[in-house]
Parts: structure tokens; C-alpha cells; sequence
């Protein structure tokens, strides 16, 4: 019994060495301010297919819809996070992606959930795309460029949408100003404007 | 007693293999609820020794922010912009084959409170 309780004790303190290393290490890394070498480290794989940030509540993924765009198609789903949030995810046919967590769920803030995706820059972009999916009750969603010029979808029963920039608009660097949702009726329903991006 | 000195260095090595995996591979490069002014950027360090698979701002779920990755030439690849927690994910794939490091970035009006931080997976330096 004693035997037991010492190679117990043993264990606890070894894992929180390496706990105590390990975060250590991450501090040391923070107060160098982010710049350093990663030293060569063995560990376990634990990259699940929606990040390894992400902890999903089982069964919570939803497919929406899949999307082409110029070079890559997008899988869009919704899923609930173990703590309740509501999230979006993009995720790539060949690996990757990205998502957007919603403490308040998808439609808490805005009757659109919608993200802002794009490669190169901050000069120049070479791809850009709003992704997105609206709340029941939206019919069509507006974005409004920064040229003045606008793009409407009219939304299916999914809800989901994806306007893609063209090469031309990048070069041009017409970028997405502001997205809007309307009703079927064709009334406004919400507003959101869109940051300069960079 | 030559058993029990056995197992015992086999679970204290083994225990001390595990807490490290545990926990040495989550890299913040903020501090976590720090404030985020308008336009306050902040960055990771370079991947030379490993991948950046996920970059993850976490932030105040009204703020506009943004992710994205940045190669030594200033280049951004990957970037994802929004509000709540935005993150980006790269395939091993997408992560090998250039030199990147994570950043992120209040690009809206508003102050609000974020932490910023990423997964790196650990490969053998050359």
C-alpha cells in the first residue's frame, strides 16, 4: 500500500514539474516579447480537424453548405463549444480553415454572422472573401464596397453566403466596407460596417 | 526494492514526458484579457524550429480584430477577420515549407480586452 502511495506521489510531482516547466518556458518566451526559437521538442499530435482551440459539444456540428471559390472549396458549418458558444467554421477540402466564436450564439449581435478571409496583403490582397450565414428572417444580404459599389445575394434556404473579391477589385484595392441584411420584404434588417482591413 | 526504483523512474520520466505534452505546445503572445487600443497589433515569434498550426484571438465578442500569419518579408497569409474569436487554422501541410509567425491585430475604433495566442507543433531543428 505504501509502495502504491509513493510511485502515486511520485507521478503527481513529476507531471506538475512538467506543467511547471512547460508554463514557465511559455513565460520566458512572453517577456522576450514573442521573438525566439522553438527548441526541438517530441509531443503528441493534438490538432482535431476544427483547430486546437476548438472543444466542440459532440453531435453540435452542422453542415450549412458548401461553398467554391476561385482555388479552394469551403466546407461551412455551425457547432456549440463545450462552454456554450456558438461558432462558424470554414474549414478547407484540404486541411485548415478558419472560425468565429459567438459567447451570445450566431445571432446574438447581429442578425448576420460573417468573417472577413483573405491571403497576402497588408499591401495588397490576393484573395478576399466575406463568409457568412444570416439569422431566419433574412432574405438577401448587400456589401457595400469601398468604392462605393455593391454586391446583393439573394440568400437560400441556408442561409449562407460567400462574395468573393475579384483579382481586378484587389489590385484596385477596393476592399469591403459594409454588410447588410433585408427582409423579404426588402427592408432593412441590420447594418454592420466593416473595418479597414489591415 | 530494485523493482520499486525501477518503476519509479519509469513513472517520474513518464509523468514528466506527459505534463510537458500537455502543456508546452499553447504559445501566447499576449497576455490573456490584456486591452487592445485601436490599432494595437502584437506578433509570435518566428517558426524556425516548428509549425504554427492555429492562430486564435480571443477577444470581447463586439470588437472587430483580425489574425493572420507573417513571413519574414512582411507578407501576410491566412488571415481571418471578425468579431468574437476568430481563429485560423493551417493544415501540417499549409504550415510547412515557409518560415511564419502569428499576429494579431485591433483593427477597429473601439477599445476592448483580447489575448492573443497560437498551437505550434513541435519538429526536430536541423
Amino acid at each position: 500500500m505504501r509502495r502504491v502511495l509513493v510511485i502515486a506521489l511520485t507521478a503527481s510531482a513529476a507531471i506538475g514539474a512538467g506543467l511547471v516547466l512547460a508554463v514557465l518556458d511559455r513565460t520566458t518566451e512572453a517577456n522576450r516579447g514573442g521573438e525566439g526559437r522553438v527548441g526541438a521538442r517530441s509531443s503528441v499530435s493534438v490538432v482535431p480537424d476544427a483547430g486546437p482551440s476548438l472543444k466542440l459539444k459532440p453531435g453540435s456540428r452542422k453542415l450549412v453548405g458548401e461553398l467554391a471559390l476561385r482555388g479552394k472549396n469551403l466546407r461551412l458549418e455551425t457547432a456549440e463549444t463545450w462552454d456554450g458558444a456558438e461558432c462558424l467554421l470554414q474549414t478547407e477540402a484540404q486541411g485548415g480553415g478558419a472560425s468565429q466564436c459567438f459567447e451570445s450564439g450566431l445571432f446574438g449581435l447581429s442578425r448576420i454572422a460573417f468573417s472577413v478571409s483573405s491571403d497576402g496583403g497588408p499591401d495588397v490582397f490576393r484573395s478576399l472573401y466575406v463568409l457568412g450565414v444570416a439569422a431566419p428572417g433574412v432574405a438577401s444580404v448587400m456589401l457595400t464596397r469601398t468604392d462605393g459599389s455593391v454586391v446583393r445575394v439573394d440568400l437560400d434556404r441556408t442561409r449562407a453566403f460567400v462574395i468573393e473579391s475579384s483579382v481586378e477589385d484587389l489590385a484596385a484595392n477596393v476592399l469591403p466596407a459594409r454588410l447588410e441584411a433585408f427582409g423579404p420584404s426588402g427592408k432593412r434588417v441590420d447594418s454592420v460596417a466593416i473595418p479597414a482591413l489591415r | 526494492m530494485k523493482r520499486l526504483v525501477v518503476a519509479l523512474a519509469v513513472v517520474a520520466l513518464g509523468g514528466f514526458g506527459v505534463g510537458s505534452a500537455l502543456a508546452a505546445d499553447w504559445k501566447p503572445y499576449t497576455g490573456p484579457g490584456e486591452w487592445f487600443q485601436p490599432g494595437r497589433s502584437a506578433s509570435g515569434f518566428y517558426d524556425y524550429c516548428g509549425l504554427w498550426v492555429n492562430n486564435t484571438f480571443a477577444k470581447s465578442e463586439t470588437g472587430w480584430g483580425l489574425v493572420t500569419f507573417i513571413n519574414p518579408n512582411g507578407n501576410w497569409s491566412y488571415g481571418v477577420q471578425g468579431r468574437g474569436t476568430i481563429r485560423s487554422n493551417l493544415s501540417l501541410a499549409q504550415s510547412r515549407g515557409w518560415v511564419k509567425k502569428p499576429h494579431c491585430k485591433n483593427n477597429s475604433g473601439a477599445w476592448y480586452q483580447g489575448g492573443c495566442f497560437g498551437y505550434i507543433e513541435p519538429q526536430q531543428c536541423a
